[in-house]
């Protein structure tokens, strides 16, 4: 972390604040493949500047380059924020072109391209998080989350001291559990939503000025 | 038969090694079909530039990528056993990884995690 950066998010940025009002946070949305980073992302920017940021599919990888949208003023309860956007590629360990191949019927060659593309997404996501002031983890309600890339993630932001907020996503599927979420980072605010139908969203955004700002 | 080794890496050896030399000795070793248990884990930091370095090494043909699991042993939280670990002792966490074509990660519990590691095919 810069010295910049470092101040920006130490007391002087606090000081800053209170005597200038409004604060501004270049905030990434990071998680697992599949997890509905892009929907959040696109529900985020449409609702507060009517435009959206990527396509969405049922295939993993489908995000393979960073995106980022500036300047959304993001108003709630609790005030107004000022933010950027930053939608990440799916974090992972593993890519393999043949789960491309056997599981969605993409050709080889199509296959071993968008694997590649999703090994550098991967790359190019990890290192924009030296340019985050905090981050949004969603993870998918339906899934165990105590899995090994969720735990990373959340090592190496709170290694890194940036706020966070965990987005519980896709609560509107029957299967989802978002309190096993909770149960399993209780020292992290968890919301559950649905980025998809909108579901809590309100409060999503009241946490995210309470968390960011 | 097809064999399959596991490399037990300990803890004094691991911290001779700065963060570069153990990913590289990791994917090295994982790279040859090997699974690797850390004495001593990783740090999140460390797993995420293992992640970043694995990304940089899969190539659609023999490699694509690690499975990882990290246990973190449960801690004593007794006044003396603080004391004693934050002056002698390392927190107990152990890594293991392994080839994602050959290793599957079970879920674990506080007490045990397991592992299913496929023979055939290569690392």
């Amino acid at each position: 972390m810069g010295w910049l950066q470092r101040l920006k998010r130490g007391s002087f940025g606090k000081f800053l604040r209170l005597v200038f009002g409004r604060n501004h946070a270049r905030i990434g949305i990071y998680g697992p493949p599949n997890s509905g980073k892009t929907t959040l992302a696109n529900k985020i920017v449409k609702d507060w500047a009517g435009d959206i940021v990527g396509t969405v599919s049922g295939i993993p990888h489908e995000t393979r380059r960073v995106k980022l949208k500036r300047d959304l003023t993001v108003r709630g309860d609790g005030g107004v924020l000022d933010i950027d956007i930053v939608d990440t590629p799916g974090i992972a360990t593993k890519i393999d072109f043949r789960d491309f191949v056997e599981g969605y019927g993409i050709d080889e060659e199509d296959s071993k391209k968008r694997a590649k593309e999703a090994t550098e997404g991967v790359i190019e996501a990890i290192r924009w998080l030296d340019d985050m002031d905090g981050v949004i983890l969603v993870v998918d309600s339906t899934q165990d989350p105590f899995t090994q890339v969720n735990i990373t993630i959340l090592g190496n932001l709170e290694a890194r001291k940036l706020p966070l907020l965990i987005a519980a996503n896709k609560v509107d599927l029957k299967e989802a559990a978002p309190s096993l979420i909770r149960e399993s980072f209780p020292q992290h605010k968890v919301v559950p939503l649905s980025a998809l139908t909108g579901y809590n969203v309100e409060s999503f955004y009241d946490n995210l000025i309470d968390v960011f700002r | 038969m097809e064999k399959i080794s596991i490399s037990l890496i300990s803890q004094r050896k691991l911290n001779d090694l700065t963060t570069h030399e153990k990913i590289n000795l990791i994917l090295e070793g994982v790279k040859e079909g090997k699974v690797i248990i850390l004495e001593k884990g990783l740090t999140p930091t460390e797993e995420t530039e293992l992640i970043e370095s694995t990304m940089a090494k899969v190539d659609n043909e023999t490699f694509m990528g690690i499975e990882m699991d990290t246990y973190n042993v449960p801690e004593d939280n007794s006044w003396l056993s603080k004391l004693w670990k934050r002056r002698w002792l390392n927190k107990g966490r152990w890594t293991v990884i392994g080839p994602a074509n050959r290793v599957r990660m079970l879920k674990k519990d506080p007490g045990v995690f397991e592992a299913i590691i496929t023979l055939e095919g290569g690392a």
